[in-house]
Parts: structure tokens; sequence; C-alpha cells
């Protein structure tokens, strides 16, 4: 199972939970900065 | 030679980062991630509302309200439906009708337990009310109880409420599945229908969902928000002199462009489910200037005396339970709205709805 170490020795590499960690962010970032009232009397509706 | 494992180069991060992102993006338009707005905090691990959150998602509106929590067996749920009025808008939990009904967890004859719900939500339409029953009828109510007034019956009330604009599918559906004879403007709940649900076509929503369990958080530790809360003063008065309503005129108000059609879509909607109509409390201004012609800032007295006619007619002509509330509560007991009430206003619609309730619940 030497092939099975090596590839999960790859898959959680520094630079692969690194760009993880990243693309976290990046997600993050799209959804918070997202234009969206959330409270409805802030629409202006009574 | 430093080793695979622990070696990073920042290009291949970044390009790695953005590969991944686009994975996700796309994935995220598959089926199985619509159910992630029925996930939330409320109801599961915190206590959901006495009525909807900030949101105006049907999703996550019915997430947040305690409604969405598994229904007991010894329990008699009786939905309440209306406009921001209904909602409490302006007043602490404790004070809104819901929780003055709900906290007496009052019996029904074979000994159930009568939990109640708000469905209020901003806006006097019965395509608005139609639109969160029809969703909410999953949640197997007992008694409706539906709350009207003159507005709701007018064509150019039913469409503009947010909450239809928000759910222009659900509301598009809405009109096919009970054939409603309304008609939206060109294009006005098109946009959302070419919306594409990948992450970056879903972010909006999933700003509202992650903001909602962040506000479930907020509210199970005690903060209240207090939603809607009007500015000081704004109308209490009753207004100009001008004796038009909706654009008619007196001395006759047409019966027949009143939207009875839309309610009764709501009893459709209701099946078997008793539905009790209640023509809510308005501000009544005895004193000050046009009050003898006018109710408050929205009612000609011409026109509200009219529509109380027709609906007592009207609801002993079709035998629906009925419950004309117009002038239960006092003028000083309203808040800084024409219709929004005060916490001793709620008390006097708790006290009579009470009797109503509680007869209804035992056939």
């Amino acid at each position: 199972m030497d092939w099975m170490k090596k590839f999960l020795g790859w898959l959680f590499s520094r630079e692969n939970l690194m760009a993880l960690a990243l693309c976290l962010i990046l997600i993050l970032l799209v959804i918070v900065t997202a234009d969206y009232k959330t409270a409805w009397f802030l629409y202006g509706d009574f | 030679m430093p080793d695979g494992k622990n070696s990073v180069r920042p290009f291949a991060v970044l390009i790695k980062a953005l590969a991944l992102f686009l994975v996700f993006n796309f994935t995220f338009a598959l089926p199985i991630f619509r159910g992630i707005y029925r996930l939330s905090l409320y109801n599961t691990i915190l206590p959901g509302r006495y009525g909807f959150g900030g949101a105006a998602d049907l999703d996550l509106m019915m997430a947040a309200n305690m409604l969405s929590a598994p229904k007991e067996v010894d329990e008699f749920r009786v939905f309440l439906v209306g406009d921001s009025s209904v909602a409490g808008a302006g007043l602490d939990t404790r004070d809104k009708v819901v929780y003055l009904l709900d906290a007496l967890h009052l019996q029904t004859c074979d000994g159930k337990t009568i939990r109640v719900y708000s469905l209020g939500s901003p806006f006097k339409s019965f395509v608005k009310d139609l639109l969160i029953l029809d969703r909410a009828m999953e949640y197997r109510p007992d008694l409706i109880v539906e709350f009207v007034t003159l507005e709701a019956f007018t064509t150019s009330r039913q469409l503009p409420p947010t909450v239809i604009q928000q759910n222009p599918q659900h509301a598009l559906a809405l009109i096919d599945k009970y054939h409603l004879d309304v008609q939206p403007p060109e294009g006005y709940l098109f946009p959302e229908l070419t919306q594409n649900h990948t992450l970056i076509g879903e972010r909006s929503k999933l700003s509202a969902w992650l903001s909602e369990n962040l506000d479930a958080v907020r509210w199970a530790s005690g903060f209240d928000d207090r939603s809607g809360e009007d500015e000081e003063g704004a109308v209490k008065n009753p207004g100009d002199d001008d004796l038009t309503f909706n654009g008619w005129t007196p001395p006759v108000l047409p019966e027949n462009e009143l939207r009875f059609d839309l309610m009764r879509a709501l009893f459709t909607a209701a099946g078997d489910i008793p539905v009790l109509v209640v023509n809510e409390p308005i501000l009544i201004l005895a004193a000050g200037r046009n009050s003898d012609i006018r109710y408050d800032v929205n009612y000609p007295r011409w026109a509200y005396d009219q529509y109380r006619r027709i609906m007592i007619e009207k609801s002993a002509a079709e035998g629906w339970p009925y419950l004309d509330l117009w002038d239960a509560v006092p003028a000083e007991y309203f808040g800084n709205s024409s219709f929004h009430r005060q916490p001793q206003g709620e008390r006097i619609v708790a006290d009579q709805l009470i009797p109503v309730i509680q007869t209804l619940s035992c056939p």
C-alpha cells in the first residue's frame, strides 16, 4: 500500500491544504459580500 | 531539495485554489444542494422564532419559524396568517399576540394543547398570504386564522410584497395552481427563473442563509430585534379630505372588484382545515381634521363601512367563521402606524381570539 501512502501524502500536502484554505476564503468572500437585505423591514413593506 | 509534502509553490497554490473554487461552484448547482437551505440552527439545536426571521426567502422563513419543529402528538396547531400587524412589527416577542396566545397552552376539549404560530409577514395581500400558507400546510395546521382588512381586497396590493418578488418560481407556480386572476407586469417575476444555481448564482441566498443562522444564535441568547419599528408619530392623523379609495369614489364600493376570489383560494389551500376570518382592528380617529369623513390615513369612512357590511353578508352567506374586530382596539393602543398595535392592543386582540379559537378547536 505504498502508493496509497504516497497519494495521501500528496493529497494532504501543505500546498494542497493551503489551496483548500484559500478556496474556502474565496467562497466565504463571495457569500458575505453578496447584496442581500436580510430584514424585511428594510424593504419598506408594511 | 525540499520534499513534496512540505514544499509550497505560491503560484501552484493559487491555481489549485481557483480550480477547487470552480469545482465547488459548479458542483453546487446539483439538485442535492438545494436542501442546504432547510438546514438551520433554528429548531434543531436552537429554538425557533415566534414567526419569521428577517429573510424573505420561503425556505429560510419556514426554517426559522417554530412551526417547522416536529408536531407533537397531543398538539393542536393554530396558524395566524396576515400582514405585519400579525407579525407584531415593532413589538417585543412577549408582547405579540402569537406569544400571548401560545403561552396560555389552552386545551381543546379532547385534551390537546393549543399551540399558536405566526405566519404574519409585511403587506396586506392575499396572494402573499396564500404563498406562505400553501407552503406552510406541510406543517399540518389544525386551524387557520386569516386576518383581513379592506386593503387586502384590492388588486393593486397583491403582487408588490417582497416575499413574492423573492420567490418568483413559487409565485408563478402558485398562480398556476390556484388559477389566480393576477397579471404580473412583464418581467416582474421573471429574473430569478434564469438564475443559475451555481455557488456564485446562489450567493445572495447563501448570504441570507448564513445571516439567518447567525441571527439564530442572537435569538437564542435573548436578543429581541423588534423588527419593523415605525418612526415616532408617523400617521396619527386621518389624512387629507380625499374621499377616494383605491381609485373608487363614493357612494358605492364596487363589491365585484373586491378580490374575494383570492380569499377563496386561501380556503382552497386550507382544504379540510377550518379557516377563521378575522377583520383586523383599524385605527379609529374620532377627532381632528377630516376625522368625520375618514377613520384613518388608509380608509375613508364610506368605503370601510360598506366593506364591513359586505364582509358580514358574505361570511354569513358562505358559512365562513368570522370575527369582526375592526373597532376592538382604542386609538391610544395603536403604535406609530395606523395598524401596528401596542402591547395593550395585542392583549385585547388575544383576549377576543381565545374563546373563538377554543370553540373552533372543539367541533
